[in-house]
């Protein structure tokens, strides 16, 4: 593979050193910034999103509460703290959520109310939420760091509390447009004026930023992931050393601490361990396996935690995943079949599973172009139908840029492979969840939100459609593109304002 | 200073264009009213049923507003089917509208032409095309068999619960002080000046972005 070229003040200089701050002053300014846009645009979306109004936000702060606050882990029974039942109750939780037609409170009234109950909910000397309901199968990575902010804001109210925890998840949503920064320059390493449309791009996606401005293990799923795809295309720009086999042996150990989705993930990653592990043998020998050796055990090591606790404590070996894996149903060609009209449409001879429903525009390209708080915040019809344009035309730039390039895609066959399996993973892991429970819910979690992990590959696209406009116009391409992520984001919160507060 | 064949003004220009047209979009969409429900056929959020079969049914005694553009219809699901609407004066159609298949959450909403002119006593039927796998459920209030919505299956438990929505009287930007107020309450830290803060984090946002593609490219 041919050398990075020269480019703009963020072009690529690979570290020599191995210390940590060493790599830190390596990373581009480009990088940085995209990360700080991508950390304003969150903590935006944090002010403007009231409290509890994104998905189980309000089993996942329970889930802190209980961590934070008694050092324990939450079940799935029992009832959340009588604090944030007051707040659930003052902010009028289940009116507002997924009915549209009511609002937030708007009254001084409701204020004062509130005020005066976080304040006894404050006082109260109740410890933890044992009850964390759908959130308590989560492993406790994310929920241990938010437990930091929430116990520096102990003396605020509840409110301060989630307000300080959903801004650490705004720095997630940095992280994660920095890595896919450096994920797209190793994967683009010709194109360095296009890294900015890439890592620029992330950072404005709305659904980033909606999602990490609140408090939810997505935000920090996102970010690790990330990082795991930076770390295996560096790893295949420049070799695998022993350090790379044990960053990305520990990536996939917190991915996997961090929330159970990552489980998709995983086998990607762990297949471009293996392959970088066979293509560094033949220079290395017995070294790439000892390095590999060292990374699968760090990588496995969460899991192994996770059997040994359960089988110590008389439970059943994988925990709920067991009772999940209890649920499934149906033939596996029938499950087969569904995970592929959740994306794509039907094949010949498949059983129509969605009838009337083109689920990768109605589920997908909708759900990614704008559906807000509890999926009850829509735009309006036509928008969806016009975002078609735009992201045909750089659909179709993307696919000229792989066209004319298809030379040198050839020789870099495994990784894509391997970026593949690590997006079809997490896909087919969503598909298999949501086979659960159909055909009473048809697409339980077909929301895009589970699909974020893969920004990365969203960061390389918009790059390559950038690249695909030509050398000459590739930066206007590139500053349009831009733009437009500029306009859907304030437009989404615009949206989201008129929901809440209209 | 060129790069890669382009000058900085073909750069400036597009992000001049952008902003103004970005500008310009913005204040079209603020000139704009916000829907408000002009009619509710009831309070009630009850459960009528749940059903996974086509469904059509017509509820009697309905009012019909004038201007209304859209019809907001309480039905829970995932993953919503194509609803029809059709508003019926003395058997005639007077409104009617569709709402693909692909809609989530627990109303869907079904733009019509609006009328001029208030109808009362009016007849709302509505369908729900499922395929037999998705369910959905009806939400409304409970009546007797009479007053109740009427399929060709028989009555319904109850009245579903349907708004009338019409654009307000006036522009976002009028209305702009009261959004401003009630973003300022129940959260951490209550006031007003969150609105100046979001404003500010979004100016930066768009200011760092320009600087960056200025800086990168320009």
């Amino acid at each position: 593979m041919s050398r990075p070229q020269a480019g703009p003040r963020s072009s690529p200089q690979r570290p020599t050193g191995t210390s940590f701050r060493e790599a830190l002053r390596r990373v581009p300014v480009a990088a940085w910034l995209c990360a700080a846009v991508a950390c304003l645009n969150a903590a935006s979306w944090s002010i403007i999103t009231p409290p509890f109004e994104v998905p189980d936000e309000p089993e996942h702060v329970a889930y802190v509460k209980q961590l934070a606050e008694t050092g324990h882990l939450p079940t799935q029974h029992g009832n959340f703290s009588s604090e944030e039942v007051l707040a659930l109750r003052d902010l009028r939780l289940q009116t507002v959520a997924e009915k549209p037609e009511y609002q937030t409170i708007s009254s001084q009234a409701q204020e004062e109310r509130l005020q005066h109950d976080l304040a006894v909910g404050e006082r109260s000397l109740e410890k933890g939420s044992e009850y964390a309901g759908v959130a308590a199968s989560q492993p406790p990575l994310y929920y241990a760091l938010e437990a930091i902010p929430y116990s520096l804001g102990a003396g605020g109210t509840l409110l301060d509390r989630i307000e300080l925890m959903r801004l650490l998840s705004a720095l997630m949503g940095g992280l994660t447009a920095l890595f896919t920064f450096l994920f797209v320059r190793e994967a683009l390493p010709r194109v360095p004026w296009a890294w900015l449309v890439g890592g620029l791009g992330v950072a404005l996606v709305p659904l980033l930023g909606f999602m990490s401005g609140a408090v939810n293990p997505d935000s920090m799923l996102y970010a690790v992931t990330a990082a795991t795809f930076y770390a295996v295309a560096r790893a295949f720009r420049s070799g695998l050393t022993r350090m790379h086999a044990v960053a990305l042996g520990a990536l996939v150990a917190i991915g996997l601490t961090t929330k159970l989705n990552f489980v998709g993930i995983a086998p990607g990653a762990l297949l471009g361990l293996i392959v970088l592990s066979v293509r560094a043998a033949r220079t290395l020998g017995r070294a790439a396996y000892i390095s590999l050796a060292i990374a699968l055990a760090i990588a496995i090591s969460p899991v192994a935690l996770y059997v040994v606790a359960h089988v110590a404590s008389g439970a059943p070996a994988l925990g709920i995943v067991s009772s999940a894996i209890d649920l499934t149903h149906g033939s596996p060609l029938g499950e087969i079949s569904y995970i592929w009209q959740l994306y794509l449409p039907r094949l010949p001879g498949m059983h129509d599973d969605f009838a009337g429903i083109f689920t990768t525009r109605q589920i997908w390209f909708n759900g990614y172009v704008g559906l807000y708080g509890w999926l009850d915040t829509p735009f309006p019809g036509w928008v969806y139908w016009f975002a078609l344009i735009p992201a045909g035309l750089i659909a179709a730039l993307c696919v000229r840029a792989v066209v004319a390039s298809a030379g040198a895609l050839k020789g870099r066959a495994l990784e894509l492979a391997v970026y593949c399996v690590m997006g079809g993973g997490l896909m087919v892991l969503v598909g298999a969840d949501s086979y659960i429970v159909f055909p009473r819910v048809g697409a339980e979690y077909g929301q895009v939100r589970y699909l974020l992990p893969m920004l990365p590959l969203l960061g390389a696209a918009l790059a390559l459609a950038a690249r695909g406009a030509g050398r000459r116009w590739g930066p206007i391409v590139g500053a349009v593109i831009i733009m437009l992520f500029i306009a859907h984001d304030i437009f989404s919160q615009l949206q989201v304002v008129a929901r809440f507060y209209g | 200073m060129a790069l890669h064949g382009v000058t900085d003004a073909p750069l400036k220009i597009a992000l001049g264009t952008g902003l103004v047209i970005g500008v310009a979009a913005l204040g079209i969409t603020l000139s704009q009213s916000p829907i408000t429900v002009a009619e509710v056929s009831t309070a009630e959020h009850g459960l009528l049923g749940t059903t996974t079969q086509k469904l059509s049914a017509c509820q009697s005694n309905e009012v019909l507003p004038r201007e209304t553009s859209a019809i907001r219809l309480r039905v829970e699901t995932f993953i919503g089917p194509k609803v029809a609407v059709e508003v019926l004066a003395h058997g005639r159609v007077i409104a009617h509208g569709e709402r693909e298949s692909g809609w989530t959450g627990g109303v869907v909403t079904i733009p019509v032409e609006p009328l001029s002119m208030a109808r009362s006593g009016v007849e709302l039927c509505f369908t729900l095309f499922l395929n037999g796998d998705e369910s959905a459920e009806l939400v409304g209030e409970r009546t007797t068999g009479a007053l109740a919505a009427q399929s060709r299956f028989g009555p319904l438990a109850g009245r579903v619960r349907v708004e009338y929505l019409r654009p307000g009287r006036s522009s976002w930007w009028s209305l702009a002080p009261a959004v401003a107020r009630r973003m300022g309450l129940g959260r951490a830290w209550s006031g007003t000046w969150n609105v100046l803060l979001v404003f500010g984090l979004m100016g930066g946002m768009v200011l760092l972005c320009s600087r960056m593609m200025l800086r990168e490219w320009g």
